[in-house]
This record gives structure tokens, C-alpha cells and sequence, in this order.
């Protein structure tokens, strides 16, 4: 049984088809990269799998529950986590507030609890304490200031702060939405370096990856798929999708420099 | 009166109303669509084109100049241009300045300076807190319909609603104007980027919104014969109901909500016991019900949030 | 130990010198000399906010000296009938401020924690006013039982309102609470069985157990006006609506609120369930506002559909905006300011709607964050080390 299993999903806005009965399967432990050009429905396919847009057709089944029609939380509670295209922090908030989010997201906390203060501080605790450490893995010095707040930081760290909430519930399927993006070949190259650290503390974690620079996908998944007006056009190993005519014509029109501008 | 006869005058009845709600709703759809905000004053502005027109009609009066022929278009084209004045400079202090805010600032922002029009008209209105005559622009007399008296000022109602409505939707449909608005409401940066003047466009469409519910507080007058300075939160809150109704962000769908929630209310008054006092209880809990099941509008509301 | 006392006694003098102020304030009968005391005590703050008293206070006062703070601030405040005993009045004034202070922290739950909109807050507390009233009138329900379906029918209500735009985008409730507000105006207006417009007459003393609210009480032979049993009651319930408000700011609880106000999408894909949160954040609010309707109805033995207008809800709503968003200390404040300066100040008594609009509009544009906005979160823990701390800077 895969952990997620896209099963001829389409998503249509009005008469726009942003997926067209995708098939996709992500088995624990897999790094997948999913590659198009913008509007190609990359962005749409996390959606539709995090809750936020339903399926017009087609079924979502994660961990073998059929999640087409459930809403963001449940899924959520099921082990998916995701980041966003564009960054989405609290602004208002601390960095630690917002890893905190991650944690309490999953794990509930009523209102009866907060008169068991000592319980809560003790559950506290072993949060923060967590969630430093994984932010250690990303870089040491942001471990230090997570008490400031979020909008004081620099990009580099808003996306850490990103990705380590999404992490914070051990997750067993993430979905990063280009996570590199904005960022410099050197911030990049750490960047993955980085998540692959992380992802090593948490047995199993299949990630799913949209990325714009194929050096990073190249370097980091196993298995890529290729999408292109809402539809899969290639499937398989980097070099095998990249090679593909579908995936050039999509990128290039039809002829083809530029496509192995990342290996 | 034959039950027919009851029916129909309760029609006309939802037909003048529904009129006045549909030139309000416009409003509403207008600001929610290019601004993505609800204009919660914007019931204090259609209160605003009452005494607007109300103010201009006594002008008129004192100056001898009633011919209704003269007295009806300067009544309704200049209470309108004050009122979208008004419309606009209160759009400029208190809603421009905080469009980048979250949308419970703009709403919050909006409603407080509803309050602060209405409480001025009471406040520095001649014996503002009183309800204020409007004379009778129209002339006097009725034709029988169908066993039912209806006055003439129906006619007039209706034929300026009807007017006001095509051109709104000549304007937004056919002119460069109508094409800027459309462009911001699809998405606004993009429509800056592509050359729409982004400051005269949201004034222009003050300019509208605000002129319209200024023929619509007009019409209130002229149906009722009064204006009053509470008018503007019932008013808002129909025209409100009313865009929702139809499908926020739909011109089309606050007129088609505007008779909607007109017929409701007459409903209620026909068929209700003590339903006169009870028909804004029934109209407005209908509203809430159908939000449960068909929260969009009847046209869906244009989805604005992206990833 | 020695620190601790000289830090205690740092705090208690501090209140002691902020309540001879207000007292004071009280007294002096001319509008110019109430301003110029205002005036007086805004330059000093203003003063000492720039000379970095605050923050020095707020590291003086942190940790341990609080709870002792509150006690004694507690205790002093619940002189105040006596000390104010020849002007009744002020008590009353006083009395409005706490009840302001339950329907603040009730409001700032719903709107400034989660977002939700209420725009209703009169008619809630109206719909616990009504019945209250009504129950220990026409069928005989004791105090404490009355004050308890008051509490309850305000939030149980809240509930049935909520439920149908609970999926929805933030106007749509906004719409919903106004329209009850409106609904609820003209029910009690055209409904001779809620009293009409005239309202409702003859509420019976509120008595719970040995205590008779409306009879005077005495303390030591002086003899105070019956206000002071309210003052007192209402004194501990803010208290502790007070304490029970922060405790749910300073907690993960709040925390989670603030996520679905900010962005129900990230709240969602944590795993928040968002329909849950919201029902329950907005039905906490309304028994605070629910309760505080319930005590008005007995305490001012007269209730009618006039005091419940969307006005006034939108007054209730300033408190929020004024005193800032999420902030407890922030309701407190403004409550005070409002209550207090309005009662002082008669003569713009017909106007202090504009102006509360004008108010809100101009503070919206020029300082959104409010008089006081809450601190940075620290969940009870022991301080960190401060590289940025101190959230006033917001």
C-alpha cells in the first residue's frame, strides 16, 4: 500500500482544468520531484492533497484513507505537512510561536488543560526543546533567536522556519513547494543539504519536491514526475524525464537548450 | 380586495423596494470585488443620498423652481454627485489608507466610519434626530391595475431604477472604465502592471458605488416620503444581504439579489402573522439559512485567495 | 529574599500612587481640571516610556512579585465604595467599567485572538439581560440559577448563529452577527411579551445565598450604597475572567487561535480543526459576555430594548480596537478610558458615538496596534536569554 496514492485526480476551476486525472504514488522513504512550467498544475496537486482544493474527480488516498473530501486537518493528522510557494509564517508572531503551530497542530490541547498548568509546561518544554534541535539541524545561530519575531528575519530563515514547522509534527509525507526558491546556487546547495539532514531524523519520511531548479531534483530525487496543463507527461529517473520529447516540447517548444542547464 | 388584488399590490410593493436594494447591493459587489473589502458604511452613504437629495429638493423649492420636469433629474443628478463626493472622500480617509491591512481592519474601519456619518447627520442636521419630510417629486395621482390603485411614483421609481441599472451595466460592460474595473477585480497588481491607473479607478468606482446608492436613498424618499437618519443600517445591511445574496463581486447577481430579498420581506408581510412588524426577522433569517447551504450567492463569489 | 521585598514593595507603592490618582481624578469636579490631571499623568507615562522606565519595570516586576501585585491590587481596589461612599455614581461608573471589562475580554477572544467578527455583542448581552430578567420575574427563578441560564442562552445562541457561516470567510459572520443584532432589536421592540419597547420593569433583588444585592450594605457602621455589593461581585468575576484570559493568551491554547486568525490555511494543513476552535472561541466569548448581560439586568433592576442597539456593539468593539488586539492588559485599559472618561466628560455625552467612530477610524489608520499591545508570547516559561524580548514595540 503506497502512502499516497493520487488516483486519477482532475481539478477544475470554472471551465479551467488544472489537473487532468493525474496518477501519482509516493511509497514511505521516497524522495519524489515534480517538475513543469508555470501553471502546469504543480502547486494544484498539493493542494488537492492537503485539502485545500477537493478533487472534481478522481480519489486521494493517504495511508490507505480515502482523504478526497476531507478537510485540511484531517489530513494534516494523518502525517501530511507541506510548505508553501509562497511563504506563509504568522507574521504577527515569533519564530518559536510558529514551530510551536506545528507541534500543537496535531497534538490537542483544550481548554480543560490549561488548568493542569503543570502538564502543560512539561509538554511545553519538551516542544521547545525539539524544536530547537531541529532548527539546529538547519543552522545554529537561528536556534538562538527564536524569540524574535518572524517578520524581523531574513528570507533564508523565514523558509527554515518553514520547513521545520512542517516537520515538527513528524510527518510521514512532506510536500515542499519550492523551497529554494529566491535563494543564491550557495543558500540552494545548503538548503537541500539541510532538509536531507533533517529528513534523516525522521525514519521513513517520504518528501514530495516541486522545484524550478533541476539541479536540486537531480541531486535529490529518486524518481521525478513531469506535469504540463495539468497533466502527468513524464515519469521515472531524472535523466529519463529529462531526455523525454514531451518534457523538452513542454519547457522549450521543440527545440531544446536549456533543459540540462542544471546537470 | 381579492386576494389577486393583495398579491399584486404586495408585487409592486417588492418591486419598488427591490429596486432601491438593488441600486445598494451594486455597491457592495463593486468594493468587494475591486477592493476585496465589505463597505460596511456603505449604508450611511445611500442614508447620505436621502438628505442629499432631500437638501437639493428643498433648494429647488425654496427657489421656486418645482416643475417636476427640471426638479426630478436635478434632484436625483446632483444628490447623486454629492453623495458620490462624499462616497469618495470617505473612501479616500478611511478605507484607502488601509487596504493593505487584514480584511477585520478595513471591516472594523468601515462600520466605525458608518457610525460617525450617520451620528453626524444626527447630531448637525437640522433636528436631525427626527424623521425629515421629502416632498413629493413626482406627480400626484394613480392608474388602476388590475383591481389595485398603483400611484404614479411607482412608475417613476421603477423607470429611474430600470435607467440607473442599464446604464451601470453599459458603464461597466462597454467603456474603458468598465474595462479597468474588471481587470482589478480579477487581480489587482496584475491590472496595475498592465497600465490600469490603479488611484483613479478605485476613486472612480467610489464614484459609482456611492452615486448609485445616492439614487437609491433618492428613491427611498421619493417612495416613502421621509428620510431619516437610521435608515442607512437596515439599508446597508439588505444591500449587504442583498450582493450576498446574488454572489459577491456580481453586478448582475446584487440586482438579481435585491428583488430576491424585496420578495422575502413582502412575502413574510403577506403571509406572516403580525408579518408587517416581523418580515426584516424572517427576510434576514432566510438570508442566514441559505448562507448554509449555498454560501457563494446564487452567481458564487469571485474567488480572489491564491497559494 | 531581600530583593523580592524591596521588589514587592516597588509594585504595591506604584498602585498605591495610580489609585490616589484616580481617585483624585474622581474628585475634581471641572472638565479643565480632569484634563490637566489626564494630561499630567499621560506626560509623566510618556516621560518614563522614553527614559526606559518600562522596560526596567517590566524586568523590576517580572516573575514571582505578580501574584503578590494582584493581590494587593485587588484589595485596594475593593476599598473603593467605601473611599467613594457620598458619590454612588462613581461607583455605578465603576461598575460599568467591569462589566465592560468581561464583554472586552469576551469580545477580544472571538475578535482580536480569533478573528471572528462579532458584531453583536450588544444583542448578546442583551440576550443574557432579557433572560435573567425574565426568569427571576415571571417564574421565580433564584439569582444564581437566572445569571446562570443568562450566561448560558448568550452563548447557546451564539452557537445556533455560528454554526451555519462556521466554514466560511470572515464578512459572511460579520453579516450573520449584525443581522441578529438587528433581529434582535425588533423582536424585543414588537414583542409585548419581552416588554415591548418599554422593556422590562420591576427585575426582583438579585440574591444569591445569604447575600441581598440590593440591600445597602454596612462595613463597620457606615452604611454604602447597594452598588458596592455589585462592585464587589463584579470586582472578582473580572478578576478572574481576567486571570482565566491570560492564562488562555499565554498558552498554546491562544496560540492556536491566533493561527486560525492569521492564516486558516497554515492552522488547517497543521492539523488545527478549525470549525472546533472557532465554535468554541466564540461560545467561550459569549458566556463572558452572556454573564456580564445577566448581572447589568439585576443591577440597574431595568431593562429595555434601547440599551442593546448596534451602537452599542460597536462601542464594545472599540474597546478592542482601542486597548489593541489579543491584549488583556489592552481591554482593562480601555474599558477605564472609555467608561471613565465618557461619565467624566458630560458634556460630549450626546456625542461620544461620533466621536467613538471618528476614535476608532483614526486609530485604525495611525496606530493599529493599540494602547497596549500584548507581549510576546512566553508560555510561563522562564525568561530566555532577551536578544529582542519585549513586545511592545509592535
Amino acid at each position: 500500500m503506497s502512502l499516497l496514492h493520487v488516483d486519477r485526480v482532475s481539478v477544475q476551476f470554472g471551465g479551467l482544468v488544472a489537473l487532468d486525472r493525474v496518477e501519482l504514488a509516493v511509497e514511505p522513504g521516497e524522495v519524489v520531484g515534480v517538475i513543469g512550467p508555470n501553471g502546469s498544475g504543480k502547486t494544484t496537486l498539493f493542494n488537492v492533497v492537503t485539502g485545500i482544493y477537493r478533487a472534481s474527480s478522481g480519489r486521494v488516498v493517504v495511508a490507505g484513507h480515502d482523504v478526497t473530501r476531507a478537510h485540511p486537518d484531517a489530513i494534516a493528522r494523518l502525517g501530511v505537512a507541506r510548505t508553501f510557494q509562497r511563504i506563509r509564517l504568522l507574521e504577527r508572531l515569533t519564530a518559536l510561536d510558529n514551530l510551536l503551530v506545528g507541534y500543537y497542530g496535531r497534538s490537542a490541547v483544550g481548554w480543560l488543560e490549561l488548568l493542569r498548568a503543570g502538564r502543560v509546561r512539561r509538554q511545553l518544554q519538551r516542544f521547545v526543546e525539539q524544536a530547537r534541535e531541529l532548527v539546529t539541524l538547519f543552522s545554529p545561530e537561528l536556534a538562538q533567536q527564536l524569540d524574535r519575531p518572524v517578520a524581523e528575519l531574513p528570507h533564508i530563515d523565514r523558509r527554515r522556519l518553514e520547513i521545520c514547522r512542517a516537520m515538527a509534527g513528524r510527518p510521514r509525507l512532506l510536500l515542499l513547494d519550492e523551497p529554494t526558491a529566491g535563494m543564491s546556487p550557495e543558500e540552494t546547495r545548503q538548503m537541500v543539504h539541510d532538509i536531507q539532514k533533517a529528513a534523516a531524523s525522521l525514519p521513513g519520511l517520504a518528501i514530495v519536491i516541486i522545484e524550478h531548479d533541476l539541479s536540486v531534483i537531480q541531486g535529490a530525487a529518486q524518481r521525478v514526475v513531469c506535469l504540463n496543463y495539468g497533466r502527468k507527461i513524464a515519469e521515472g529517473s531524472f535523466e529519463q524525464v529529462v531526455r523525454s520529447e514531451a518534457v523538452r516540447v513542454a519547457y522549450l517548444g521543440s527545440d531544446g537548450d536549456g533543459v540540462a542547464a542544471g546537470s | 380586495m381579492s386576494l389577486q388584488a393583495v398579491l399584486l399590490q404586495q408585487l409592486t410593493n417588492a418591486v419598488m423596494l427591490g429596486t432601491i436594494y438593488g441600486l445598494i447591493a451594486i455597491g457592495f459587489s463593486l468594493f468587494f470585488g475591486t477592493l476585496d473589502i465589505i463597505q460596511f458604511a456603505h449604508g450611511d452613504v445611500y442614508m447620505l443620498g436621502g438628505f442629499a437629495a432631500l437638501t437639493v429638493a428643498a433648494a429647488l423649492t425654496s427657489a421656486a423652481a418645482s416643475a417636476p420636469a427640471l426638479a426630478v433629474p436635478l434632484v436625483f443628478v446632483a444628490g447623486a454627485a454629492l453623495t458620490a463626493l462624499a462616497g469618495v472622500a470617505f473612501g479616500r480617509l478611511a478605507v484607502r489608507p488601509l487596504l493593505g491591512s487584514p480584511p477585520l481592519i478595513t471591516l472594523l474601519a468601515t462600520l466605525a466610519g458608518g457610525i460617525a456619518l450617520r451620528e453626524a447627520v444626527r447630531l448637525f442636521y437640522p433636528n436631525g434626530t427626527a424623521a425629515q419630510r421629502f416632498p413629493s417629486l413626482f406627480p400626484a395621482g394613480s392608474v388602476e391595475l388590475g383591481g389595485v390603485l398603483i400611484r404614479y411614483d411607482n412608475f417613476f421609481i421603477l423607470a429611474i431604477g430600470l435607467g440607473v441599472f442599464a446604464a451601470t451595466a453599459l458603464l461597466v460592460n462597454r467603456t474603458r472604465l468598465g474595462r479597468a474595473i474588471r481587470a482589478i477585480s480579477q487581480d489587482r497588481e496584475a491590472a496595475a502592471m498592465m497600465g490600469v491607473d490603479l488611484d483613479r479607478t478605485l476613486d472612480l468606482c467610489f464614484v459609482l458605488g456611492s452615486a448609485l446608492a445616492g439614487v437609491a436613498g433618492a428613491l427611498y424618499g421619493a417612495y416613502y416620503n421621509q428620510v431619516i437618519f437610521t435608515m442607512g443600517l437596515t439599508g446597508g445591511l439588505i444591500g449587504f444581504s442583498a450582493a450576498t445574496i446574488g454572489g459577491l463581486g456580481h453586478i448582475l447577481g446584487a440586482v438579481v439579489g435585491g428583488y430576491l430579498f424585496a420578495l422575502l420581506q413582502t412575502l413574510a408581510s403577506a403571509l406572516l402573522p403580525g408579518g408587517s412588524e416581523y418580515r426584516d426577522v424572517f427576510a434576514f433569517l432566510v438570508v442566514i439559512l441559505f448562507l448554509m447551504f449555498r454560501p457563494t450567492g446564487i452567481l458564487g463569489e469571485r474567488q480572489a485567495e491564491r497559494v | 529574599m531581600g530583593k523580592r521585598l524591596q521588589r514587592v514593595s516597588l509594585a504595591v507603592g506604584l498602585e498605591v500612587v495610580a489609585y490616589g490618582w484616580f481617585l483624585a481624578f474622581l474628585r475634581v469636579e471641572s472638565a479643565l481640571g480632569s484634563l490637566a490631571l489626564v494630561a499630567a499623568a499621560a506626560a509623566l507615562a510618556v516621560a518614563l516610556a522614553r527614559a526606559g522606565a518600562l522596560a526596567w519595570l517590566r524586568r523590576e516586576l517580572d516573575s514571582g512579585v505578580a501574584r503578590a501585585a494582584a493581590i494587593f491590587g485587588l484589595a485596594l481596589a475593593a476599598t473603593f465604595p467605601a473611599l467613594v461612599r457620598d458619590n454612588p455614581y462613581w461607583i455605578f461608573t465603576l461598575n460599568l467599567t467591569l462589566l465592560y471589562v468581561l464583554v472586552g475580554l469576551g469580545l477580544n477572544l472571538q475578535t482580536g485572538t480569533t478573528g471572528l467578527v462579532n458584531l453583536a455583542g450588544a444583542a448578546f448581552y442583551g440576550t443574557g439581560a432579557y433572560t435573567a430578567a425574565l426568569l427571576a420575574r415571571d417564574a421565580g427563578v433564584p439569582g444564581v440559577a437566572s445569571l446562570a441560564a443568562g450566561t448560558l442562552a448568550a452563548a447557546a445562541v451564539g452557537a445556533l448563529l455560528f454554526a451555519p457561516v462556521l466554514k466560511l470567510r470572515g464578512h459572511y459572520l460579520a453579516l450573520v452577527t449584525i443581522a441578529f443584532g438587528v433581529i434582535f432589536h425588533l423582536v424585543l421592540n414588537n414583542t409585548e411579551a419581552l416588554g415591548g419597547p418599554q422593556g422590562i420593569y420591576g427585575i426582583p433583588d438579585l440574591v444569591l445565598g445569604p447575600w441581598n444585592l440590593q440591600r445597602s450594605p454596612r462595613l463597620a457602621g457606615v452604611e454604602l450604597h447597594f452598588y458596592a455589593n455589585y462592585f464587589w461581585l463584579l470586582l472578582a468575576l473580572a478578576a478572574a475572567a481576567v486571570w482565566w484570559a491570560w492564562r488562555v493568551y499565554d498558552s498554546p491554547v491562544g496560540l492556536v487561535l491566533n493561527a486560525i486568525r492569521d492564516d486558516p490555511w497554515v492552522a488547517g494543513t497543521s492539523g488545527v480543526n478549525l470549525p472546533r476552535w472557532k465554535l468554541a472561541a466564540f461560545t467561550a466569548g459569549n458566556v463572558l459576555i452572556g454573564v456580564a448581560g445577566s448581572i447589568y439586568a439585576f443591577m440597574i433592576g431595568y431593562i429595555s430594548p434601547e440599551n442593546f442597539t448596534f451602537e452599542e456593539s460597536l462601542f464594545m468593539l472599540s474597546i478592542i480596537i482601542l486597548g489593541a488586539m489579543d491584549s488583556v492588559p489592552g481591554v482593562v485599559t480601555a474599558s477605564v478610558l472609555l467608561v471613565v472618561l465618557t461619565e467624566k466628560l458630560r458634556a460630549i455625552q450626546d456625542y461620544r458615538f461620533l466621536l467613538y467612530g471618528v476614535l476608532v477610524v483614526a486609530m485604525l489608520i495611525f496606530r493599529q496596534q493599540g494602547l497596549w499591545p500584548p507581549p510576546w508570547r512566553r508560555y510561563g516559561l522562564p525568561a530566555a536569554a532577551p536578544s529582542s524580548g519585549g513586545g511592545a514595540a509592535r
